[in-house]
């Protein structure tokens, strides 16, 4: 008898170590810690939808939207018409709590472009967006800083939560002809109007 | 015999507990929702600044 539970644990200690060694889910004890693991990260449908157009009526913009993600270096990607603008889509939505980013062209090689006067915007100006559920968004611009390219705060731009923001970015500064790049970048932040 | 029993009665409790752990320290680990790029955009082509 005695025997007979030695084998008997040693049997089901192995199998469970087994189990767990390869597929540690299947377990039953962690079955439900597992789907309440799986429950937690699953990303709810935003409340906001995806933003359309960009409008602010200081200095006569009204620019379309387009999504964009992460370029080849790993930066931001910028809009491929010079006359819209990019909404950064692996980061917030313009209205959920958090930073929503949009970036546009202070220029191109030959003319200016969709973000050119951008840094006439000064706090208390407006900003709208309107998203594709036809639903439209208020900020108020309520501060504007300049930063070299390089020492850009991208986590304070782009990760912010709390309350929800939207910062405008684009280039500023002096033209490196070698580098083809902006000394700095401009970045507009605003905060929604309840 | 008593002792080898014992040991992987051990073995067995010791697992179960990692095996918790493990799933604990998921479920207290933040989902990473939003993504943080490299770098600012380049959103310049240099026609003002010349």
């Amino acid at each position: 008898m005695k025997q007979f539970i030695i084998k008997l644990s040693l049997t089901i200690a192995l199998v469970l170590a087994a189990v767990w060694l390869f597929e540690p889910d299947s377990l039953s004890f962690q079955k439900t810690t597992g789907r309440q693991t799986k429950a937690a990260v699953i990303k709810k449908e935003p409340e906001t939808g995806l933003p359309v157009r960009l409008i602010i009526p200081k200095i006569n913009l009204d620019a379309a939207v387009e999504q964009v993600g992460l370029d080849s270096q790993g930066r931001m990607d910028v809009p491929k018409d010079p006359w819209n603008v990019a909404w950064y889509d692996k980061g917030f939505r313009p209205g959920e709590n958090g930073s929503a980013v949009i970036a546009g062209h202070l220029d191109t090689a030959t003319s200016a472009a969709v973000f050119y006067q951008l840094d006439g915007l000064v706090p208390g100006d407006d900003i709208y967006v309107n998203d594709d559920r036809g639903k439209q968004y208020h900020f108020v611009v309520s501060n504007k800083e300049s930063y070299p390219f390089d020492r850009f705060p991208l986590e304070a731009v782009f990760a912010s939560e709390g309350r929800a923001q939207l910062n405008l970015v684009t280039c500023q500064g002096v033209f490196d002809l070698s580098a083809q790049n902006y000394s700095n970048r401009l970045v507009i932040y605003s905060e929604m109007e309840e | 015999m008593k002792s080898i029993l014992l040991t992987f009665i051990a073995l067995f409790v010791l697992l179960l507990a990692v095996s918790q752990a493990r799933v604990f320290g998921q479920t207290n680990t933040p989902a990473p929702t939003q993504s943080v790029p490299s770098g600012a955009p380049a959103t310049g082509g240099g026609s003002l600044s010349r």
